[in-house]
C-alpha cells in the first residue's frame, strides 16, 4: 500500500514539474519569436501587437500601418529598390 | 393634417427629382484629438497623427444612383500620405455598396503579405441602426440622427487569454429628403443619404451635392478572389506570419 502511494506521489510530482517546464518553455518561445529575426520583421510584429492591443485597430488597419513602417525600415536599412 | 400632406408631397417631389439622375456628394474630413493613440509608442503615435493630419486635405466623393454607390477619391487626386487614404478615409480602393443586396465590396489594399487587388472583400452592409428623433439642418436638408455600435475583434487577447472585444459607436446624420441609402466609407442602409458621419475621431461632412451625367457608369471590380473580411484577415495573418518566419532564415 505504501509503495503504491509512493509511486503515485512520484508520478504526480514529475507531471507537475513537466507541466511547469512546458509553460516556461512556451513563454520563452514566444519571447524569442518576438525578439529574433531581422530588425524590420521584429518591428512589424511589435507594431502589429501595439496597434491591435492599444489602438484597437482592425487586423487589416494594423497591417496597413505596420506594412508602411516595415517598407520604410527596409528602405532605410538596404536603400531604395 | 395639412402639414403632413405637405411633408408627403415634398418627399415625393424630392424622390422624383433625385431618382432621375446619378448624383455626386463630396465630403470633407475633420479630425479631432485621438484618445486611442495615448498608450501607443511615440513612433506609432507620430505615424498615425501624420496620416490623420494629411487626411484633412482629402475630399472623397460618393457617386450614387438608385441601386449602387461608390465611395472613392477623385481621379488624379494628389496623395501626400498613402496611409491617410487607407486608414482614415478608407478610400484607397473604391468602396461599392449595392442597396438591394445589402452588401459592401472592395478590392484589398497592398500589404506586406498580400498583393494589391488579389481579393474582392465582400461584407454585409451594417444596418443595425438606432434611428432617433433628434434632427438638425445640414446644407438646408433636415437630417435625423442614427447610431450604431460596431464590435471589433482583431486578434488581441486579454490577460486571461480570451479574445479582446472592443466597441465603437458610429453616428450618422441622414436626410430622408435625399432618398438614397448610401453614405461615406461603406456605411448606409438608412432611409436617406448620410450627410454627416462620425466614426470615432473622424468626421465626414457633406460639402457639395450635385448631379452628374446620367451616362456615368459605376463599374464593379472584376479582379480578385471573392472573400469576406473575416476570411481576408485570417489569410493576412497566416501569410504575414509565414513571411516573417521565412525572412528570418
Amino acid at each position: 500500500m505504501k509503495k503504491i502511494t509512493l509511486i503515485i506521489l512520484v508520478l504526480t510530482t514529475s507531471i507537475a514539474f513537466s507541466f511547469e517546464n512546458q509553460v516556461k518553455f512556451e513563454e520563452r518561445e514566444i519571447k524569442t519569436e518576438i525578439k529574433s529575426g531581422t530588425p524590420c520583421a521584429d518591428e512589424y510584429r511589435i507594431n502589429m501587437l501595439d496597434l491591435q492591443e492599444s489602438f484597437c485597430a482592425t487586423y487589416e488597419q494594423a497591417d496597413a500601418i505596420a506594412t508602411r513602417i516595415f517598407e520604410k525600415c527596409l528602405t532605410d536599412t538596404y536603400g531604395p529598390n | 393634417m395639412k402639414h403632413f400632406s405637405m411633408y408627403i408631397i415634398t418627399l415625393l417631389l424630392s424622390f422624383n427629382m433625385f431618382s432621375q439622375n446619378t448624383k455626386k456628394a463630396t465630403y470633407s474630413i475633420v479630425i479631432s484629438e485621438n484618445e486611442k493613440t495615448k498608450n501607443l509608442p511615440e513612433h506609432l503615435k507620430k505615424t498615425i497623427q501624420e496620416a490623420e493630419e494629411a487626411s484633412e486635405n482629402l475630399l472623397p466623393i460618393l457617386i450614387f444612383n438608385d441601386s449602387i454607390s461608390v465611395f472613392k477619391l477623385e481621379e488624379n487626386t494628389i496623395i501626400d500620405n498613402d496611409l491617410s487614404v487607407i486608414t482614415v478615409c478608407k478610400c484607397k480602393k473604391p468602396v461599392f455598396t449595392l442597396a438591394k443586396k445589402n452588401i459592401v465590396l472592395r478590392n484589398n489594399n497592398n500589404s506586406i503579405a498580400v498583393k494589391e487587388d488579389e481579393f474582392i472583400i465582400i461584407d454585409s452592409l451594417q444596418t443595425k441602426w438606432n434611428i432617433t428623433a433628434e434632427t438638425k439642418k445640414i446644407e438646408n436638408f433636415t437630417c435625423y440622427k442614427a447610431t450604431q455600435e460596431i464590435t471589433i475583434i482583431n486578434g488581441a487577447k486579454n490577460i486571461d487569454g480570451s479574445a479582446k472585444i472592443s466597441k465603437k459607436t458610429i453616428i450618422a446624420w441622414f436626410s430622408p429628403e435625399i432618398p438614397y441609402s448610401f453614405g461615406p466609407s461603406g456605411y448606409g442602409g438608412l432611409p436617406g443619404l448620410i450627410l454627416e458621419l462620425q466614426d470615432e475621431n473622424k468626421l465626414f461632412g457633406l460639402q457639395k451635392l450635385e448631379s452628374v451625367s446620367a451616362n456615368t457608369q459605376i463599374l464593379l471590380p472584376t479582379k480578385g478572389k471573392e472573400i469576406n473580411s473575416a476570411e481576408y484577415n485570417s489569410i493576412l495573418k497566416a501569410k504575414s506570419t509565414e513571411l516573417m518566419k521565412s525572412k528570418e532564415k
